[in-house]
Parts: C-alpha cells; sequence; structure tokens
C-alpha cells in the first residue's frame, strides 16, 4: 500500500469518531465565541471608562478601534476572489470573440457557462484576455496550450492571499511545461529564499543560472520520477521577468534535459501570437537598424530535437498540408454584402499558431478564404482583385522604397513588379514587390497596411541571399540537414528552403517547405508541412 | 460561496425520512444544514471554489440514491465520507493532468511517516485493516489526540487552522502530529502490517 492509499484508508474510519469529532468541533466553537463576546464586553467596558474619564475624543476612537484589533479573529474567508480559466486555445478564442458580442443577452449566456467565478460581466474577460496576452512564457518545448488560468484566493497551507496566473503547453510527444506565475508578489526574493530552504536537500543548482536575455533565471532545480510511474518531473523555481514562477517539466526522461544548456538557448518572448494573424508593428528605425547591422551568428551545437534551439533557431512553426474528405467541397460567404462561391482546395493543421482550418479559392485564386475545421467559422479572407488608386496607397510605396534602401545597396537596381491591394473582409492591406534585376534575381516583398505600417518583408530567395551572405552558410546547412531532414520523412521525399522572412519583432526567419509520401492500406498518400523557422543570434 | 441564512433545521432522522419518502425536498434541507461543513471538507482537498462547489453537488446526488435503502446511522459522518471520497477524485484526475495547484497539497508526505518500513516479506494491507486500526487507536487515545488526527488526515485542515480551532500554537500541534504518527507506526508495525 502506498500513502495515497493509506490516505483514503483514513476515510473509512468509524463514523462514531467522526461523532465524537464534530462533539468537540461545537464545544470548541462555542468557547470561541464566549471569548469572543467577554473581550467585546471588555473593550467597551474600556471605552466607556475613557469616556467618563472625560477623555471623550479617545473613548470614541477606542470604541470604533479596539474591538477588531482585541477581538480573536475568525478564520479568514477560504473562498477565492476570483478564479477564471481556459482548457484551449478554442476556449480563449471564443472568449477574444465574446469581448466584441454586440447581443448582452448571448454574451449572459456565455457567462454563465464559463469555468468561472467572480467574472460577471464584460470586463471580466476583457482583463483576463489582456493579461494573458502579456504574459510572458519561456518556450522549453513547442505545443499546444491546453490551460490558462487567473486565480486571486487565499492560501490553504499558509492562510496569504496569491495572485496566480497558470499555463500548461502540451507537446505531441505527451512532455508538458506548466508555468504558474506569482502576481503582484510584495516581496519575489522571500518568497525564493523560502523555496530554496523547503528544497535545499533535493536542489541541484548551486547558484541561479538566466537566459541569454536575462529575463528568466532559475534559482532552484529538483527531479523527481513522476506520481503516475511514467517519466520524470523536473521542477524549478525562479524569476520571470521579475515575477516568481515555478516552472514544471514532465519529460519522457529527464536525463534529456541539461539545464545550463537548455537555458543558454531560450529566449523569453510572448505567450501568445497576437489575435490577428498578421501581426502589426510600428515602423520605428531600431528595427531596421538591428536588420541593417547584420548580427553575427555563431554555431553551437546541434540537437536531435528539430525546433529545440541551438543557437540558431529559436522556433520552428510547422503546417501540415493535407486532403480532409470530410471537408465540404464548397463554400459560400458573403463579405461586405458580396456573396462568393467558393471551392475546397486542401486543409491545414498548425503548431502554435492557427488551428485546424480549410482553405477555399475561387476567382482563379485570386479568392481565398480559411474556414476553422471545428466550427465552421470562417478565419480569414482574402480577395486579391480589389484594386484602389488613392493617395495612401501612393505614401505606402513611398514607404516601401525607403525600406529598400535601408536593406539593399543599389535600390535603383530594384523595380515594382507588383502592387495590389486586398481585403480579408475587415482591413485593407496593400502588396509591393520588387524584383532585382537579372541575373541577380533577387526578391523584396513588402506587406503594408493601410495606415503605413510595416506588416512583415520578405527577403527573396535563398540561392540570391547566399551571395548576399546575411546569414551563414552552416546555418543554412543545419536547417536544411537536421529540421527539413526531420519532416520530410517517408518516400521521395523532399524539402527545399523558400525565402527568408523578417517578422514584425525584427526577427528573421526561413521559410520552408518538405513533403513527402507513405503508403498504407494500399494507397499512397502525400504529405506536406510548411515551416516557418526563426533564427536568433549568438555572439560566441 | 453563497452566504446562507439561519433558519430553523430539521433533525437529521427528519431529513433521513424525508430521503425515504422521496421527497427532493430532502436534498434542500441537507443542503441548508450541513453546505458548510461540507463545503469545509471539499475544499481542504481541492483548494478551488468551483470544484468544492461541484463536488457539494455530487454529494447530493449520491445521497439521493444511496437513501434508500441504506438509513446512516451518524448523517453528516455519511456525508463527509461521500464528499471526502469524490473531492479525492476529482483531486487524482486533477493530478492526473497534472493541474493540481500547489495549494491543495493534501498531507501525504506526513502520512509516509505513518507506513513501516518493509522488512522481509511484503503484504497486501486491505483498506478495511487500515481503517480498524486507525479507529482502535483513535478510541484509545485522549479526545484532543483524536481531533488532532482527524482535523489534520480526515478533514486535510491545514496545521494554522487546526491551531486555531484549539485555540494553541502552531508548533503545539506539530509536536502532537508527530507523536500520533510515531505512536500508529508502532501499532502498524505491532499488527504485522508490512508495506
Amino acid at each position: 500500500m502506498n500513502k495515497e492509499q493509506f490516505f483514503e484508508a483514513i476515510g473509512e474510519i468509524d463514523d462514531r469518531i467522526l461523532e465524537k469529532f464534530r462533539a468537540m468541533d461545537q464545544r470548541l466553537a462555542q468557547k470561541r465565541a464566549t471569548k469572543r463576546r467577554a473581550w467585546r464586553r471588555l473593550a467597551v467596558a474600556a471605552c466607556i471608562a475613557l469616556c467618563l474619564a472625560g477623555l471623550v475624543p479617545v473613548g470614541m476612537w477606542a470604541m470604533l478601534i479596539l474591538p477588531s484589533i482585541l477581538m480573536p479573529q475568525e478564520y479568514p474567508p477560504l473562498i477565492p476572489t476570483l478564479s477564471i480559466e481556459v482548457r484551449s486555445m478554442q476556449e480563449f478564442e471564443k472568449m477574444r470573440e465574446m469581448i466584441d458580442c454586440e447581443d448582452e443577452q448571448e454574451l449572459a449566456v456565455y457567462l454563465q457557462g464559463l469555468n468561472a467565478y467572480g467574472v460577471e460581466d464584460r470586463q471580466g474577460l476583457i482583463d483576463f484576455v489582456a493579461l494573458t496576452e502579456s504574459m510572458p512564457y519561456a518556450w522549453i518545448i513547442d505545443g499546444e496550450v491546453t490551460y490558462m488560468s487567473h486565480v486571486i484566493s487565499t492560501s490553504v497551507s499558509t492562510e496569504e492571499p496569491y495572485d496566480l496566473f497558470s499555463v500548461s503547453i502540451d507537446a505531441e510527444n505527451g512532455d508538458w511545461v506548466s508555468h504558474r506565475i506569482f502576481l503582484n508578489e510584495d516581496d519575489p526574493n522571500a518568497h525564493l529564499k523560502s523555496i530554496k530552504r523547503e528544497v535545499r536537500k533535493k536542489n541541484l543548482l548551486d547558484s541561479p543560472i538566466s537566459t541569454s536575455d536575462g529575463r528568466l533565471t532559475l534559482h532552484t532545480e529538483t527531479r523527481e520520477p513522476h506520481a503516475s510511474g511514467t517519466g520524470d518531473m523536473i521542477t524549478w523555481w525562479g524569476e520571470l521577468d521579475g515575477m516568481v514562477v515555478e516552472i514544471r517539466y514532465c519529460v519522457a526522461n529527464a536525463d534529456t534535459v541539461d539545464t545550463r544548456q537548455l537555458l543558454a538557448n531560450l529566449t523569453v518572448s510572448k505567450l501568445l501570437p497576437p489575435a490577428d494573424p498578421y501581426p502589426r508593428f510600428a515602423w520605428s528605425d531600431t528595427e531596421f537598424g538591428a536588420f541593417v547591422q547584420r548580427p553575427e551568428y555563431a554555431v553551437t551545437g546541434v540537437s536531435d530535437s528539430p525546433g529545440m534551439s541551438t543557437g540558431m533557431v529559436e522556433q520552428v512553426w510547422s503546417n501540415r498540408v493535407y486532403q480532409d474528405p470530410d471537408a465540404p467541397q464548397t463554400v459560400t460567404l458573403t463579405v461586405q454584402g458580396v456573396e462568393y462561391e467558393l471551392a475546397y482546395k486542401q486543409s491545414r493543421t498548425a503548431s502554435a499558431t492557427w488551428q485546424a482550418r480549410h482553405e477555399y479559392q475561387g476567382d482563379s485564386g485570386r479568392v481565398k478564404a480559411w474556414i476553422d475545421c471545428e466550427t465552421g467559422e470562417c478565419m480569414h479572407f482574402s480577395n486579391y482583385n480589389e484594386m484602389f488608386e488613392t493617395d495612401e496607397k501612393g505614401s505606402q510605396r513611398q514607404i516601401a522604397q525607403d525600406v529598400l534602401a535601408q536593406v539593399v545597396s543599389d535600390p535603383q537596381a530594384y523595380r515594382e513588379q507588383e502592387s495590389e491591394t486586398f481585403s480579408d473582409g475587415t482591413l485593407i492591406f496593400s502588396y509591393i514587390r520588387y524584383v532585382g534585376e537579372y541575373p541577380s534575381s533577387d526578391e523584396i516583398e513588402i506587406l503594408i497596411d493601410p495606415y503605413g505600417n510595416i506588416i512583415c518583408y520578405y527577403l527573396g530567395y535563398v540561392g540570391a541571399l547566399r551571395n548576399a551572405q546575411p546569414i551563414p552558410d552552416e546555418v543554412i546547412s543545419y536547417v536544411e540537414s537536421s529540421i527539413l531532414a526531420y519532416y520530410a520523412q517517408g518516400q521521395d521525399a523532399s524539402y527545399e528552403i523558400e525565402r527568408v522572412v523578417i517578422a514584425p519583432d525584427g526577427r528573421m526567419a526561413l521559410e520552408c517547405s518538405a513533403s513527402y509520401y507513405t503508403e498504407s492500406d494500399g494507397q499512397r498518400w502525400g504529405h506536406g508541412v510548411w515551416l516557418t523557422v526563426f533564427l536568433t543570434e549568438h555572439i560566441q | 460561496m453563497n452566504q446562507r441564512k439561519r433558519e430553523s433545521v430539521l433533525s437529521d432522522e427528519q431529513i433521513i425520512d424525508l430521503y425515504f419518502a422521496r421527497e427532493e425536498r430532502a436534498i434542500a434541507e441537507t443542503d441548508k444544514k450541513y453546505c458548510e461543513y461540507l463545503h469545509t471538507v471539499a475544499y481542504s482537498i481541492l483548494a478551488n471554489e468551483q470544484d468544492a462547489e461541484e463536488c457539494l453537488q455530487d454529494t447530493y446526488l449520491k445521497t439521493w440514491n444511496t437513501i434508500p435503502p441504506q438509513r446512516p446511522q451518524i448523517f453528516h459522518a455519511f456525508l463527509a465520507k461521500i464528499t471526502r471520497n469524490l473531492s479525492l477524485n476529482r483531486h487524482r484526475a486533477a493530478a492526473r493532468q497534472k493541474r493540481v495547484p500547489r495549494e491543495a497539497c493534501r498531507p501525504l508526505d506526513e502520512v509516509q511517516e505513518f507506513l513501516p518500513d518493509s522488512h522481509g516479506v511484503e503484504r497486501d494491507l486491505q483498506s478495511a485493516t487500515v481503517a480498524r486500526i486507525v479507529t482502535e487507536y483513535l478510541e484509545r487515545t485522549t479526545e484532543r489526540r483524536m481531533y488532532v488526527f482527524v482535523a489534520r488526515y480526515f478533514f486535510s485542515l491545514t496545521v494554522p487552522q487546526v491551531a486555531k480551532r484549539l485555540d494553541c500554537s502552531v508548533s503545539l500541534v506539530n509536536k502532537e502530529l508527530a507523536e500520533i504518527r510515531r505512536e500508529l507506526r508502532i501499532l502498524l508495525e505491532r499488527e504485522g502490517v508490512d508495506v
């Protein structure tokens, strides 16, 4: 019998014991109530005596203050002030949608069904979404968010109030990582000191270690077999952006995890990608300055796990492409009063970004829509046919030319090839594409929103980039031999690095594709994966 | 949790009679009389308001399905055991999904001290045997020690909470718990129990 079973067996003790307990409990409660009454009488008598002695103001003050000081305190309430949680990104996206819901009745029904306490109106949802979007996260593994919560309550063990944000990420291989971030800690050092005392016999860290960006510092580490009997649990306590954090990593084999190496290659970023599929950022000199300086890359090691950072690769986001026999063959969408009839093309399942979606096209591919596989809702709509001749477009072209002047040595050598404007039903994008003169055939594409903000830009084909040398050959080789080779499994496998993208936060990324075939049930199946491999910089 | 007004409450026999008569008022009367008591049982294990509330609802449903034919002798003990078991099941499910807040720590590490080291042949320990041994110990020991044990290991109250109820210091409660664990361990060894 283990301790869990023993603890449960205690629940089978005779009912007469519980009756004796309850009788004694009631006697103790009566005793406490009597004591409180006695203190109250004493306090009132003291206040009256002060008043009679002519000390009326003092007496009055005492009447107000003393009872609360002298009376023995009853137990603090053990109910939470606030508790709200979601158990998938779909639930979270639904919550985001409901923030904009104008139907109060629908919102009321949604709030009633929500797994929450103390959230009574739209503002509660806004606060939770805003908090979640602002949370930092150390991406130790790549995976799906399976739990996020915010609780303000009182600790059962210490009876101290706490304000806690929790999140769990589950990887496809069964590993998971959870963060518990303590918000509003008055004294993080004191909290961490008490943790160090608690785990001092099992702590594996002699001194704190940090990520290269300094945002995460780990103070303690313990390792033990997971309670389920499968796998290991690594628990770290530390500081994340100045907040106390407990990170638990459930992994198949803890021996494969080297904490120092993990931290050396880890960077902290936001927990969630922005709600909009095209993240936007304001054009600033800093971001382009960072690119123009062309940071030096160094090879720091090779990992067997694609997607795990090795000093070169920060993150890998993948889209798997497949044919779904259950997808409707046509959809009819009404966007801004115009009806579109679109035909099914293919389906995709993304990691770390969008959920599974069906893709539809019409009008020779110039009208596209993405439909959520599960809910049937239209996630995104694009119409490449719409053209606008406005001053805005002119100013956007000027911005694009300015960008070119920053990133290429001879902007005159580039010419505008295409200039289109398309709509996703809610926002108009402009798209300006420049192509270099033959034989360099460099290409630069720039996406600009109607406010003149650069959404992202593409640096062109890797072959040309190799000549321009913004990324070392060993980085390209590593991505090809490790990451792409991993995804291109099966028969007739092939892969390609298609182009370089500058993400909104200034990071470089390689857009890649991998395809392969497998056989099952006597049939040959084609598989495709689109990958965005984010790079980072390390200086040796 | 909503505050409930203290209206006149029925006796346990009257409430049980309502269950036998299949009157749904039985559940409302049970809730009126025992909701705070059962909420403490559930919340001490789960440390989550939502889960504790759901556990209470499950308790009432299970009680409705159990009475009749059962007619509990001591109604509050009957309810407390149902709530405790349901809470532990829910806690176990949460632990499987790895969603247990640190605050929902049951005194498992202390319980380890009850269990003797294994010497020689291992033998299955039935929960009924454990319950019998523990019951006999609690019947023979002082009332205060019985109270401390049940508060800590049945109701999963924290040590500070137990100390407050007894109006004594935390260190004194810890000392008493250590002695209880030592005595019970000797008893288990004497009964020839191996783990």
